[in-house]
């Protein structure tokens, strides 16, 4: 079978299983729908919150991040895993304590005053949004490349789902739909970091096969240790050192400041805290922490490993490269505008640091403004610079050098020329990673619409069964809105 | 996108994390200096993220900094605000209610046990 009928399966299964399960545990009081009934199981509590937790962020864009930052790509793993211990020693089990169904509930009860309700209330929808942009763009960047399909298709069949599933069962349906997205996406990481640490050193556990040679193979007869001859091709294409610590703008201060902001970022997120309301218990709620942050490393203990394997196949199969040999990965992605090669006359291919670097990315050029650099580059070509523009100069004056980041955990796979079902399954896990963190997110900002504005402040009479319709139709808005959002982002 | 994302943690760090850490550490802090905090926090955040994204605003650097504080860590600014502008006027404003009060003493009981024993109270020993 072909990658794109591998990825047909593999989507069509898991979204299959996630409709199943949101079937299975849908609910019909608030109870269930803001909090689960608080019957979640810490085990299982830990597993939802590492995959609300590891948004399309994680899975799709953190290694791509640190494959082209390197040492600095350090300050995500360090925030993003540091702010659960915050959450488990200073938060979670006090917030479970207190034992309500949202975040601004706990602001607007311990300060007293509805102005703090309302208060927090914004804030919460505030950063949902920010996030949930983000993530729909991931769900964007995997169907625009693995199905074929237009990326507003793409977005509006995604949105579909997790409206489904996020209506129908609330927090009870969420909870074990993320617990299956949790498999899907871990399965579907570390397959893949561990097919490609075999073929490049022969070690099967990544972050070992990271600090290991490489196969006689892959080096070109000379033994050399993997991240060795990373730092060294790096150094000679005009990069600074792939392991080298605190380069350029990202200094020791910058490196403390984001590491921090994210910590506590992670301790202060509507959608993780609401997730400790969940468990019978206070101790569940601690257990709970703690499990997450496991579940969470075995993907964050990986990705600095994807990220190496990533770039060293990265400037190995572009480099050098002529218009016959270019890999097949390159002509795949090239077709998203997430890559793009304007060749300076000699016929090669050259990824580089400097002004002769020819691998751009689109960003935010729209399609017809790209045609017409893409012609006018061609015709500079032609006329050996006598007509036209070197878009080269162009697009690096508009800071779009190099490839886009979010291709790497993706493309990696096919870089490395792996089976296609395995190609597919990372296809997979982008989504699962996506759809869990979106729908958490929803969630938080259909509660603190329902709950928190609604039910507090306007209507305390109202019924269970009214606050339930609030709730959904709120998560209904949101779904459009977070969908066109994203749409028009990626047409503008 | 993981940049989009961190801002969102700035965000959050800088307006949601300081008032819940105050509301289940100090019985003293009130009303109005937590919600001018959670304001200003996220305020001040906010318009440093969108003016250094879209418009182009060249990195604080404070007189001090070498290369400028990323937009990605100035939630940590935004969080020191919050915690500075809540816990300096706190002392001006009066203390949450009685029924408040009791209700953080309760968040921290430990689960199915009792109030600890006051230590005056307790039985000679």
């Amino acid at each position: 079978m072909e990658t794109r009928e591998w990825t047909m399966l593999f989507v069509a299964l898991t979204f299959g299983l996630y409709l199943t399960i949101a079937w299975l545990s849908r609910v019909r009081d608030t109870g269930g729908f803001y909090v689960a009934g608080r019957g979640v199981p810490a085990m299982a509590n830990g597993m939802a919150t590492a995959s609300d937790w590891m948004s399309a962020a994680s899975f799709i864009s953190m290694a791509g991040l640190i494959s082209f930052m390197g040492f600095a790509g350090g300050v995500y793993l360090m925030g993003w895993t540091g702010g659960y211990v915050l959450l488990a020693l200073l938060l979670a089990p006090y917030l479970r304590k207190f034992g309500y169904f949202t975040v601004p509930d706990f602001v607007g009860d311990r300060f007293d005053s509805n102005t703090a309700r309302v208060v927090a209330v914004l804030c919460a929808l505030f950063i949902s949004t920010v996030y949930v942009a983000g993530q729909m763009r991931g769900v964007g960047v995997v169907f625009s490349r693995f199905l074929e399909v237009d990326i507003n298709t793409g977005v509006f069949f995604g949105m579909a789902i997790v409206f489904f599933y996020a209506t129908l069962g609330g927090m009870k349906g969420i909870t074990w739909t993320q617990v299956a997205q949790y498999w899907v996406l871990i399965t579907a990481f570390l397959t893949a970091a561990i097919a490609i640490g075999i073929k490049l050193t022969g070690v099967p556990v990544p972050s070992l096969a990271m600090g290991a040679e490489l196969l006689p193979e892959q080096s070109g007869g000379q033994a050399a240790f993997l991240l060795e001859r990373l730092d060294q091709i790096s150094v000679d294409l005009g990069f600074s050192r792939y392991t080298e610590a605190f380069v350029g703008s990202w200094d020791k201060v910058n490196v403390f400041c984001v590491t921090l902001a994210l910590m506590c970022g992670t301790a202060g997120l509507p959608h993780v805290l609401v997730r400790f309301y969940t468990v019978p218990s206070v101790r569940a709620a601690r257990w709970s922490a703690m499990w997450a942050l496991f579940f969470i490393a075995l993907l964050y203990l990986t990705a600095p490993a994807t990220a190496a394997f990533a770039r060293y196949f990265m400037i190995e199969s572009l480099n050098g490269a002529t218009e016959e040999s270019l890999p097949e990965w390159y002509r795949n992605w090239e077709q998203t505008g997430l890559i793009n090669w304007f060749d300076d006359g000699d016929g090669q291919v050259l990824y580089s640091a400097g002004a002769d670097n020819e691998i751009y990315r689109n960003g935010s050029v729209g399609a017809v403004e790209m045609a017409e650099i893409e012609r006018s580059h061609q015709q500079w070509l032609d006329t050996g610079g006598a007509e036209g523009a070197d878009a080269r100069a162009e697009l690096g004056a508009r800071g779009l050098a190099g490839p886009d980041q979010d291709i790497i955990v993706l493309a990696t796979p096919e870089m490395a020329e792996l089976a296609s079902w395995i190609i597919a399954l990372i296809a997979a896990g982008g989504l699962a990673a996506a759809l869990s963190t979106a729908s958490g997110l929803l969630l938080v900002m259909s509660s603190a619409i329902s709950h928190d504005l609604y039910y507090r402040i306007f209507r305390p009479a109202a019924t269970d069964a009214q606050r339930l319709l609030v709730g959904r139709s709120v998560i209904a808005v949101a779904v459009v809105i977070a969908g066109s959002s994203a749409s028009t982002r990626r047409a503008s | 996108m993981s940049q989009v994302v961190a801002f969102a943690f700035g965000l959050a760090a800088a307006s949601l994390f300081p008032v819940l850490i105050l509301g289940i550490f100090s019985k003293r802090v009130g009303t109005v200096p937590a919600i001018v905090g959670m304001v200003v926090g996220i305020g001040f955040t906010a318009s440093y993220i969108v003016s250094s994204v879209y418009f182009g605003m060249a990195p604080w650097t404070f007189g001090i900094l070498e290369n400028g504080l990323n937009p990605q860590g100035i939630g940590v600014i935004g969080m020191v605000l919050n915690f500075g502008v809540t816990l300096s006027l706190t002392p001006v404003f009066p203390p949450p209610s009685e029924a408040s009060q009791d209700m953080v003493d309760l968040v921290r009981e430990p689960e199915g046990v009792g109030p600890a024993t006051r230590i005056e109270q307790a039985v000679d020993h």
